[in-house]
């Protein structure tokens, strides 16, 4: 149902303006409608100062990691509510003070934790090469010999140790003992690796120009972790690593912490800042006249008494309010809103993928969730298969943490109910399952096996629900004075009235006498239709009868999805009950389900949108879109 | 011979349509995804918009089971 507004138009001192918007803002139910940002108003100091604070404080939830915005409650809103009651100059200083105190708190925690992270990589790059070559170092210090390290390509190794091979006789010169001269080394990556070469300290230095040569690169434990000699620095450099991981936690725990308490605190400031830059902008945009302001809008008329009640308690008779019917040729700029009864209200979904309603229109939500559920669980038509609906209705409405998704389970429901009724009347419970167990026989027709008056029957539903779509645009015709609308309704109407009436007579079900005159009925419904949309509206007569048969997807559907379910069970015929046979008989039953699901849901939504919603539906309008604070969770009150 | 007639107009029925559906499927289909890409909130319009050509394969559906009922 579309709600009755009024236009009203609120006068008030200019000292209350401030208190008056923040009244309005509470209540909730204003549409304004002189709402413009001039960049006069966006250079307001006041804005820029709010928007500065609405940036920080959401660089601070971004940064806190924060999510959580659904665990945001009225109660909790209203408690925070109690510690920020304005925002005046003082307030906003002393928030920003305790932001940037906050962000600098957490900004230090935070480059912390990236520090310990960055030390926790490099140590355990470094002890990766150090700890290949622990064992070697030990051995070839015990021989007294000194040991270097060079970064070196894969690809000059070879060549490199050849010629240190060579260089083995010098190395033997110098030495006190055998064996002077060992290498070792250790693949980094695939074109990477460290070698270490031991020898005698005067070899060496010699060996450097060599490696030189082969673009080996001096590699040194980094300068902050050498303490003493190669295992001390090691050892120290494992503690370290070993204790990362303790500072990180902790760190962690108090970042979680920090979140935990302070993401909700956050955000709900970042909510009162959003609210209280809405209000400055309406402040800004009211029309003043000397010592007065105004503020116009729209109000459902429901609201009215609301309204007056709590203007007059807040301002007594320093405020006059002043309020009118929309006038025909302000329709267009009425907003339009809505009012269902909860039960139906999901269904509004469905007006989302159509242009915005008009004022003047009709709201088709009421008939969507009649008929939807209807259509989609004639569709079904299985017991089994609605039960299972429902209860993934049921599940997807409890945990559902969005109104859209609490809204898909209400409609699975809704569809459920359906698909059971006509599972009974067509007996059908997992396909056949139900007749072959419990010679379950259906209480009207077995749609598998009688197919013709199926047919009829969704023709003859389909008939019913255009006429009604058409009857509904010849009343939006007469509604919004619409001469050329409602006398092609009506001449669209004669002619299916012409073509049933002469369809009935050839049956013999009315006297063959009066067939004449279902040829003078197609004449005047020709004329009117000439009449209200010129030759043009011809097709759309024809276009009619075009939509009539596409209601024949009901029994299509239902009637592809009553014979997979009846073969899926016949799997076990064939292959008896073997886990095979079963397995296969329970994927088929699935495919179907998905598809009785997706299939229904899909064409009754599309019999809506092109055959029923086009009669009558006027897009165009604009939503009603009140001034009101923000309530994440306000949907749960439903 | 007569009933091989009757399945072959049946098949025909069915199949000719199915083809063309599929054929606006897959054009719309693909023209829906970009939409998508660009606008997301098209979504449900595209899907009602997908759904549309299927009437031609419905309809041939009823047509084939007509001819089997009648004639065979």
């Amino acid at each position: 149902m579309i709600l009755d507004m009024l236009r009203i138009a609120v006068w008030g001192l200019s000292s209350d303006r401030s208190r008056l918007v923040k009244v309005l803002h509470d209540l909730g139910v204003v549409h304004l409608v002189q709402m413009d940002t001039t960049p006069k108003i966006q250079d307001s100091p006041s804005l820029k100062s709010l928007q500065k604070l609405r940036h920080a404080i959401l660089g601070l939830i971004e940064a806190l990691e924060w999510k959580d915005w659904e665990s945001l409650t009225d109660d909790y809103l209203e408690k925070q509510r109690e510690f920020i009651p304005d925002f005046s100059d003082g307030v906003l200083k002393a928030l920003q003070g305790s932001l940037d105190e906050f962000n600098e708190r957490l900004g230090k925690l935070k480059d912390r934790q990236m520090e310990l992270k960055k030390q926790a990589e490099k140590l355990r790059r470094v002890l990766k090469i150090a700890h290949h070559f622990d064992s070697f170092w030990k051995a070839e210090k015990a021989k007294g010999h000194s040991i270097g390290f060079w970064w070196i390509y894969e690809t000059n190794l070879s060549r490199l140790l050849n010629r240190l091979k060579s260089l083995r006789q010098e190395a033997d010169s110098f030495a006190k003992s055998d064996a002077a001269f060992r290498y070792h080394v250790a693949k980094l990556s695939e074109g990477e690796s460290v070698i270490a070469l031991a020898g005698p300290e005067e070899w060496l230095s010699n060996v450097e120009k060599v490696m030189e040569e082969e673009n080996a690169v001096r590699w040194t434990l980094p300068e902050e972790y050498a303490v003493g000699d190669f295992i001390a620095s090691v050892k120290y450099m494992e503690n370290l690593y070993k204790d990362i991981p303790k500072e990180l936690s902790k760190i962690e725990n108090e970042l979680r912490e920090t979140k935990d308490n302070w993401g909700p605190k956050l955000a709900a400031i970042y909510i009162f800042v959003e609210e209280r830059l809405e209000e400055v902008v309406v402040e800004k945009t009211t029309k003043t006249e000397g010592y007065m302001f105004c503020l116009e809008g729209w109000i459902p008329e429901i609201e009215l008494k609301r309204t007056i009640l709590a203007l007059k308690n807040h301002f007594g008779s320093r405020v006059l309010l002043m309020w009118r019917r929309p006038k025909e040729t302000e329709w267009h700029k009425v907003p339009t809103a809505l009012l269902n009864p909860p039960l139906f209200r999901p269904f509004e979904r469905f007006l989302q993928l159509m242009p915005p309603l008009r004022y003047s229109g009709i709201d088709p939500t009421f008939l969507i969730g009649i008929f939807f559920p209807f259509f989609s669980g004639c569709m079904v038509g299985d017991v089994g298969y609605g039960a299972i609906i429902a209860l993934i209705g049921y599940v997807i409405k409890k945990k559902a943490k969005s109104r859209l998704w609490a809204d898909v389970g209400s409609i699975m429901l809704f569809v459920a109910f359906w698909s059971v009724v006509w599972g009974v009347l067509f007996g059908e419970y997992f396909g056949d399952i139900g007749k072959r167990l419990f010679h379950l026989e259906p209480m009207w027709l077995e749609r598998s096996h009688v197919v013709m008056p199926i047919m009829i029957f969704a023709v003859a539903v389909g008939l019913g629900h255009v006429v009604l779509g058409l009857l509904l645009g010849f009343i939006q015709g007469v509604k919004s004075k619409k001469r050329h609308l409602w006398l092609e309704k009506l001449g669209n109407l004669f002619v299916l009235l012409a073509l049933i009436g002469a369809l009935v007579t050839l049956k013999g079900w009315l006297p063959k006498e009066i067939f004449v005159s279902w040829g003078v009925v197609l004449f005047v419904g020709v004329v009117l239709l000439i009449v209200g949309g010129g030759i043009g509206a011809l097709a759309e007569s024809i276009g009619s009868i075009g939509n009539i048969l596409s209601y024949v997807r009901i029994a299509a559907i239902g009637l592809s999805s009553a014979i997979l379910a009846a073969v899926a069970t016949k799997f076990l015929d064939v292959l008896g009950m073997s886990i095979f046979g079963l397995f296969l008989a329970l994927a088929l039953h699935l495919l179907n389900f998905v598809l009785a699901i997706a299939g229904s849901s899909l064409h009754s939504a599309r019999l809506h949108y092109v055959e029923f919603l086009g009669k009558f539906y006027e897009g165009g309008g604009k939503p009603y879109k009140p001034f009101s604070r923000r309530r994440f969770k306000k949907w749960k009150k439903h | 011979m007569e009933k091989a007639l009757i399945a072959l107009a049946a098949a025909l029925a069915v199949g000719l349509p199915a083809l063309a559906t599929a054929y606006a499927q897959a054009k719309i289909g693909s023209s829906g995804a970009g939409t998508i890409a660009e606008k997301p909130e098209t979504g449900g319009i595209i899907i009602i918009l997908e759904a549309i050509p299927e009437t031609m394969v419905i309809l041939g559906f009823v047509v084939a089971i007509m001819l089997i009922l009648q004639f065979a």
